[in-house]
């Protein structure tokens, strides 16, 4: 079920929100104990929020696609009464005083919160298997990992627990999962959405952004979470895919792929070749310098925030997160500004590479899914750290503040899902999604 | 400070609080730096840093 489906029959009562709602209810609880998807199910109030819903449709003040539409956040996001915990037992008594401000937005557009959804703790890696409240499992084989850091709102998409869901993205994490589930993941631009009431990994790089069944419901989503004046009433209509010009940053972010990924994209872009669009290779000169740029930036951002939680509270964090944090306290201001210096080089880059294109493409996650605890995985070339392999082809557009979207293309042999990434010209985010509903569309009837 | 006496000292360091576990990320971490300091951007300090289209701010 979509929101882009649902939405219409919700408007003409056909559908009730109280029984949306109450479906992604009974999946939670069906399906939560064995995946893991949700920290925290806030069924009384998402219930009380439904009605509500239902009587003003009833009454004629309906607000638009996501009214009555069961929606998790990411619980990094703050909704108001409810515990942020971002994923952690450092935070496991914080009670959020205020809605954060993309809540508010989606609040205000009628969305119904069903909960708030397991992570990475803080945010701070790719699998969500480091977390105070568990790992959580990958809908499509429960022994491998949702990805992250957004695993439990990807999850949620997938198995119908709720509509919508926020998520965050600071090297990947919405695209990251978005791929290893089988779901659509829209980074917008970097500040297009308020990151306000989110707890921070990285503020120069942090994105927040919806996760979705498909291309349209990315869309009404992120409208929603623009500031009133930047929301456009109509969803964008899917661009012409013949001529539609796209290109292959081949080298790096090509180099260190599964075989099984590789095929299955390489058939995706012959496909849509043969369907019109005209796709050319493209270089990122500096593309090799991402990740060590990337890792600077991050554990410096992170050292900032976490310095006073890490003295007080070190055994709160989950092992693993606690030395990757404890790490990032001896990155020297030098090295830290040389990677200032590296991300403007790679942004104007992107730019230079988008020249002349409507977007970029690329995998979304150099893998499938990994199992859970695996620390390398086979890739051309060799076994490599999962950690650097789930975030390679990502992280670029987190260090340009381009927006990103990845889309379901294929799977593995083994049944396991793979992305496809489109990366469009900053402030125009519309436009990428409207390739990315021309590829969509093409991908659905291939 | 070069990255050998930076990760000389960190190492130290991180053994005197108790956290031996963190020596083989710093040794990770060694050689991302190395690799950052050797990105040749650093090669001319005077050398202006590209502008970031307005659009992303």
């Amino acid at each position: 079920m979509t929101i882009a489906d649902v939405a219409p029959r919700l408007a003409r009562g056909e559908v009730k929100s109280e029984k949306l709602t109450e479906d992604c209810l009974s999946q939670i609880e069906a399906l939560n104990p064995k995946l893991n998807a949700f920290i925290t199910v806030t069924a009384g109030q998402a219930l009380a929020a439904a009605r509500t819903a239902d009587q003003e449709i009833a009454a004629g003040r309906y607000r638009g696609p996501l009214h009555g539409i069961p929606v998790s956040l990411k619980d990094l996001v703050d909704l108001a009464g409810v515990r942020t915990s971002a994923g952690s037992l450092v935070r496991k008594d914080h009670v959020a005083s205020a809605d954060a401000v993309v809540t508010t937005r989606l609040r205000e557009a009628g969305a119904v919160f069903v909960g708030k959804t397991n992570l990475h703790e803080f945010a701070f890696g790719t699998t969500t298997e480091d977390s105070g409240f568990g790992l959580a499992r990958n809908p499509v084989d429960p022994t491998r990992s949702p990805g992250g850091s957004s695993g439990g709102s990807a999850i949620a998409i997938a198995t119908g627990m709720s509509l919508g869901t926020v998520g965050t993205d600071t090297g990947g994490s919405i695209r990251i999962p978005a791929a290893a589930c089988g779901v659509v993941g829209l980074k917008p631009g970097w500040g297009e959405v308020s990151a306000s009431g989110v707890v921070p990994l990285s503020r120069q790089l942090d994105h927040v952004g919806p996760l979705a069944s498909c291309v349209a419901d990315a869309w009404i989503q992120y409208n929603a979470m623009l500031p009133a004046q930047q929301r456009t009433p109509q969803p964008p209509a899917a661009a012409r895919l013949k001529g539609l010009r796209l290109g292959v940053p081949a080298g790096y972010l090509f180099d260190r792929l599964d075989a099984d990924v590789e095929r299955v994209v390489d058939a995706t872009l012959e496909h849509l070749r043969s369907a019109g669009a005209i796709v050319t290779e493209v270089t990122i000169p500096h593309a090799a310098d991402m990740a060590t740029v990337y890792l600077h930036l991050v554990l410096g951002d992170a050292a900032e925030y976490h310095a006073r939680t890490l003295l007080s509270h070190p055994h709160d964090y989950t092992p693993n997160v606690r030395l990757r944090l404890e790490m990032a306290r001896y990155v020297l201001a030098e090295d830290y500004v040389r990677a200032l210096r590296g991300k403007a080089v790679i942004a104007h880059e992107v730019d230079r590479a988008l020249e002349g294109l409507d977007a970029l493409v690329l995998p979304s996650l150099a893998i499938p899914a990994p199992p859970l605890g695996a620390a390398t995985m086979p890739v051309k070339g060799g076994p490599e750290a999962v950690r650097t392999l789930m975030l390679r082809c990502s992280q670029p557009f987190n260090l340009s503040g381009h927006p990103a979207i990845s889309l379901p293309c294929g799977t593995t042999h083994g049944g396991l899902p793979v992305g496809l990434q489109l990366a469009g010209h900053k402030g125009q985010t519309a436009a990428l999604v409207q390739a990315a509903l021309a590829v969509e569309r093409s991908i659905a009837q291939a | 400070m070069t990255v050998g006496e930076w990760l000389d000292w960190a190492k130290a360091d991180a053994a005197k609080r108790g956290l031996p576990d963190l020596i083989g990320p710093l040794e990770g971490l060694a050689q991302a730096t190395e690799r950052l300091r050797a990105a040749d951007w650093n090669d001319d300090a005077d050398k202006d840093t590209p502008v970031e289209s307005p659009e992303a701010k």
